[in-house]
């Protein structure tokens, strides 16, 4: 975890009845300064304007930041999730199924995030099974079959028969990776 | 198929909401300024309405018997009687927060009573002219005697992972097990002077010092809760506890810790008992752990864990205490107050669940 490597579980692992801000600093709370922080009192000003901005950086507009993370939409919740992951990750995030649960609109803000975790030099691993969803933003596929691989493809070379039959087969050959 | 005609039930809703939009208008409105939001958030837990309860029963009792109930004399009484019980309150309050329960703490309180009372007249000897030394060393012991019951708790519960239902039912029946054996079920008397001196005093002559000592506890306990890091992993145990173990969290360690704080707070109210009643009252702590839990849940913790405010607490302290000496005085039945009490708390528990639906519809 303090490597620089996050996780966006399939079930969110966030707490429910937490803010916004209390999940994105879960377990890595910004402490207040001095005698105080010693003592244990948490900075939560330093840290909602922190969420402010990850979430901010993400397209994700929360009305109201201090509302528990269960009163929002399924789609803010992701959200909340994936910027978790995100804010911390500085070499690899893994996405379980991000959008398993998510409405078409929540889809397409969690793929453009996933894009923009991309385009920040962070390696982004995307687990699916929504093919049409894996060639739209990926920049390499990697087919698993029964754990193990079974090929590999550019996405730009790759189409939805590709992959279906390796993933059914396992005898695609190797793509032209 | 013809067409779905709203029910009676629908319609007279429909109705009704049309009726209120102006009002829910205003009231959406006010929320969004900056002052209204509090309110707001206030009014979407349940100790703002639990302390609207608690203020019309004053204001019946009042009525119903003017100058009997809202007297200085009563007001005190009240407040001295709840103390003990807020102490354990706020300690319980934390369990619960974590989606625990710890239903020992009655039964830690009169161990924890027993055995500082005997080691302040060790040897059966009267300790009545005893000094601040010997007071101080049943303090100690009374504190210590909690907080092992309490480590024991939180190792039972995290560690070998027995419900806390059952593990604290199992301390509660060894704990007062234990204090039977170690008092041979008699009361022990002849406790330092200074100490009843000292749970009988007032400050500026009114507010009796244990009410003082109670309130301060119940203050600490609630910054703790609500701006410190403990209580924030406190809480998120409560709320997702595989989330706040990914989080990075020990939970393990810090359930301990809860339970140890529930122990300790519960030696303290033994002592502040002993104080107050100068002997360690064996037959008196039946009931202090559902009084104790009953208060918590009134306030508005969740049963389930996660949303927790000792500000609830002290107001569901409360109520049954109101309920109890309204009765009294109004010359019904004391038992009333529990029937009462049982109501409140089912409703409590109602409007939480309510709430929850309300949300997981989202």
């Amino acid at each position: 975890m303090r490597l620089g490597i996050e996780t966006v579980y399939q079930d969110l692992a966030l707490a429910p009845d937490l803010d916004g801000s209390a999940n994105l600093y879960l377990g890595r709370e910004i402490m207040q300064p001095g005698l105080l922080g010693k003592l244990g009192f948490l900075d939560n000003g330093t840290m909602r304007a922190g969420a402010r901005k990850a979430f901010g950086e993400l397209g994700v507009d929360l009305k109201n930041a201090q509302s528990a993370v269960a009163n929002l939409s399924g789609g803010q919740r992701q959200s909340v999730a994936v910027a978790r992951s995100v804010a911390w990750a500085s070499k690899v995030v893994f996405l379980d199924e991000p959008t398993a649960a998510l409405g078409v609109i929540q889809t397409a803000r969690v793929l453009e995030t996933v894009k923009r975790i991309r385009d920040r030099g962070v390696a982004a691993v995307l687990i699916s099974h929504n093919m049409r969803q894996v060639l739209e933003i990926a920049d390499r596929i990697e087919v698993l079959r029964l754990g193990r691989r079974v090929a590999r493809f550019a996405a730009k070379d790759a189409t939805i028969e590709l992959l279906v039959s390796a993933m059914t087969s396992g005898i695609a050959e190797e793509g032209a990776a | 198929m013809t067409a779905v005609q709203p029910t009676r039930g629908q319609s007279i809703r429909s109705a009704v909401a049309v009726r209120l939009s102006p009002v829910v208008a205003r009231w959406n409105a006010f929320a969004q300024t900056r002052g209204g939001s509090v309110v707001a958030r206030m009014f979407s837990t349940n100790a703002a309405w639990i302390l609207l309860l608690l203020a019309f029963l004053m204001l019946l009792f009042n009525y119903l018997a003017p100058g009997k109930f809202l007297t200085e004399f009563n007001v005190r009484t009240m407040a001295t009687n709840v103390s003990v019980l807020l102490v354990i309150a706020v300690g319980e309050t934390f369990v619960m927060a974590t989606g625990g329960i710890d239903l020992s703490v009655g039964y830690v309180l009169l161990f924890s009573g027993v055995t500082s009372a005997q080691v302040m007249n060790w040897g059966g000897r009267d300790s009545t002219n005893y000094g601040w030394d010997i007071v101080l060393l049943g303090f100690i012991v009374a504190l210590g005697s909690g907080f092992a019951w309490g480590v024991l708790n939180g190792l039972i519960v995290a560690k070998a992972k027995v419900p806390a239902l059952i593990a604290t039912l199992g301390t509660l029946g060894m704990s007062w097990g234990l204090a039977e054996i170690l008092s041979n079920g008699q009361d022990l008397r002849y406790l330092p002077s200074i100490m009843g001196d000292m749970g009988a005093s007032r400050i500026i002559d009114k507010i009796p010092l244990v009410v003082i000592v109670a309130a301060i506890v119940a203050v600490i306990g609630s910054i703790i809760l609500s701006l410190t890091r403990f209580g924030r992993y406190t809480l998120a145990i409560g709320s997702n506890q595989e989330a706040a173990r990914r989080a990075g969290i020990n939970v393990d360690r810090h359930l301990i810790k809860v339970y140890a704080m529930s122990g300790t707070l519960a030696g303290f109210a033994a002592f502040m008992n002993l104080a107050i009643f100068t002997t360690t009252t064996i037959s008196g702590h039946a009931n202090d752990n559902l009084q104790a839990i009953a208060a918590v849940v009134i306030g508005g913790t969740s049963l389930v864990g996660g949303v927790a405010t000792i500000a609830g607490t002290t107001i569901g302290i409360c109520i049954p205490m109101v309920l109890f000496s309204g009765f009294t005085i109004l010359g019904l039945q004391s038992f009333w107050r529990d029937v009462a009490v049982g109501a409140v708390l089912i409703l409590a528990v109602y409007t939480d669940q309510l709430r929850r639906r309300r949300r997981e519809r989202h």
